[in-house]
């Protein structure tokens, strides 16, 4: 898992340092939807408590995560859009 | 040789950064030093939040258009020709009659629009206030509606973030004041687990929203609706009947963007300071184009504008670019016919809705009257 980061292509969605307007679930959303099935997301957050807003939304729409990395003062969350939606 | 400016949309934020721009610029102007064009593919400009009222009937359609050439400093080029591609790497912007423009700088403000074919069966069985036609679609039905299931669907991304929350206060006392309030069942949907995206508004809509009568339904992402059974179904595994499906429906950017390969969607990357394409050095975006996680609205588009046209003058004159967009936008809040709340935050100060009351009702009444100075410059 070390070399995920690394080793990954991914649409990167970077939300750190903006409280507004969306909070991280709602970007992430956009992004899923509006990317190609099989696209790999990647959402920068510094909002811990988001985190797991965004985790259940990837498996209530059963969309899968792949990785969710804590990095210094922020976290990555890697999700595969695995269903058309 | 002199510079050339083009700016292609000349919705709100086209227009203000024109305008401001000629007055900024107007020495270089007059030497010929400066050219400014705009490109458009309509001749109107409509004042697009004028719609919430149409739906009403408090406004009629020919109170919310100008002539953008009336709008427009006599020293601004207007070219009525939709723009069909964007070469950035030649800085060329091809225009539908054959004519090639050339830039030294280009500003992107084309714009979102309304997609409701993203969603299966949500242009047939849905109902919308963002453009006109299908705002007096929606008017029609509403005032034949004797009763029943009213749902609001809302999409991702979509412009005014904040017309949601007013139409469902507006429905309430509007109902209300037809006598039939009783015999609606009104429900709001959203796409995330709380009322809005921004945690103050959701707080508000959470404390407001019983005492007018609003169910709700979160996490509410919209999959398909089927016209014939009257059903909307989210991903999320939900499915609400209605009698009338109102929605906002996810918005996309302009087709030029999207065919010139400058970002998905129609939505351009934008760095969220300088408010520059990414990646680029001569390109600025504003308003609805970029693909900032900010509010698509006039008033972003508005203060985005102030930023752009002092670094594009700053630049021009002395090869500098030093100004920042702090994300600040700022937007009132209609809480039904007669009250209004408003919003101002930027990219670190969340909003804080102040109550509701009569006084802000009528200044948005008011700046509804005067928007067209803003356009312009002026306001």
């Amino acid at each position: 898992m070390g070399n995920f980061a690394k080793d990954i292509e991914s649409v990167v969605v970077d939300i750190r340092g903006v409280s507004c307007c969306m909070p991280p679930v709602g970007e992430f959303i956009i992004e899923m939807r509006q990317q190609p099935k099989d696209t790999v997301i990647e959402l920068l957050t510094d909002k811990r408590e988001d985190v797991d807003e965004v985790l259940d939304w990837i498996n209530r729409v059963h969309q899968e995560t792949l990785s969710v990395i804590e990095e210094a003062g922020y976290w990555r969350i890697f999700a595969k859009k695995v269903n058309s939606m | 040789m002199s510079k050339r400016v083009v700016i292609v949309g000349g919705g709100v934020g086209g227009t203000i950064i024109a305008n401001l721009l000629a007055k900024k610029m107007r020495p270089e102007l007059k030497k010929g030093e400066l050219v400014i064009d705009v490109v458009s593919d309509k001749p109107e400009h409509f004042y697009q939040p004028g719609l919430l009222y149409m739906l009403f009937g408090l406004k009629h359609h020919d109170e919310l258009v100008r002539n953008e050439k009336d709008l427009l400093d006599p020293m601004v080029e207007l070219h009525l020709h939709p723009a069909i591609k964007i070469d950035k790497d030649k800085n060329e912007v091809h225009l539908k009659n054959g004519v090639v423009m050339k830039y030294d700088i280009l500003v992107l403000a084309t714009g979102s629009r309304p997609a409701p074919e993203m969603i299966p069966g949500l242009k047939e069985g849905g109902n919308w206030f963002y453009e006109v036609d299908a705002c007096l679609k929606l008017r029609h039905e509403l005032v034949n509606f004797k009763g029943g299931k009213i749902v609001l669907t809302i999409g991702l991304p979509h412009k005014c973030p904040v017309a949601p929350f007013e139409v469902s206060y507006m429905l309430d006392d509007w109902f209300k004041q037809r006598g039939i309030r009783d015999k609606v069942d009104y429900t709001y949907t959203y796409p995330i687990g709380r009322l809005h995206g921004l945690q103050p508004l959701a707080d508000f809509g959470a404390k407001t929203f019983p005492k007018h009568g609003i169910n709700t339904e979160t996490l509410f992402n919209m999959k398909e609706v089927d016209p014939n059974k009257k059903t909307v179904t989210s991903l999320e595994g939900v499915t609400l009947k209605y009698d009338i499906l109102i929605t906002v429906p996810p918005h996309k950017g302009a087709q030029v963007i999207e065919d010139s390969g400058l970002g998905q969607n129609g939505f351009v990357p934008t760095d969220k300071f300088t408010l520059k394409m990414e990646g680029s050095t001569n390109v600025y975006v504003v308003g609805d184009t970029t693909n900032l996680p900010i509010s698509k609205a006039g008033s972003t588009a508005h203060f985005e504008s102030d930023v752009i046209v002092e670094n594009i003058t700053s630049e021009l004159r002395e090869g500098l670019t030093p100004f920042r967009y702090d994300g600040k936008v700022f937007c009132f809040i209609e809480t039904g016919m007669t009250k209004a709340t408003y919003i101002m935050f930027d990219y670190n100060t969340p909003p804080n809705p102040v109550a509701p009351s009569a006084l802000i009702h009528w200044f948005k009444l008011t700046y509804n009257k005067v928007y067209w100075l803003t356009p312009m410059g002026i306001l």
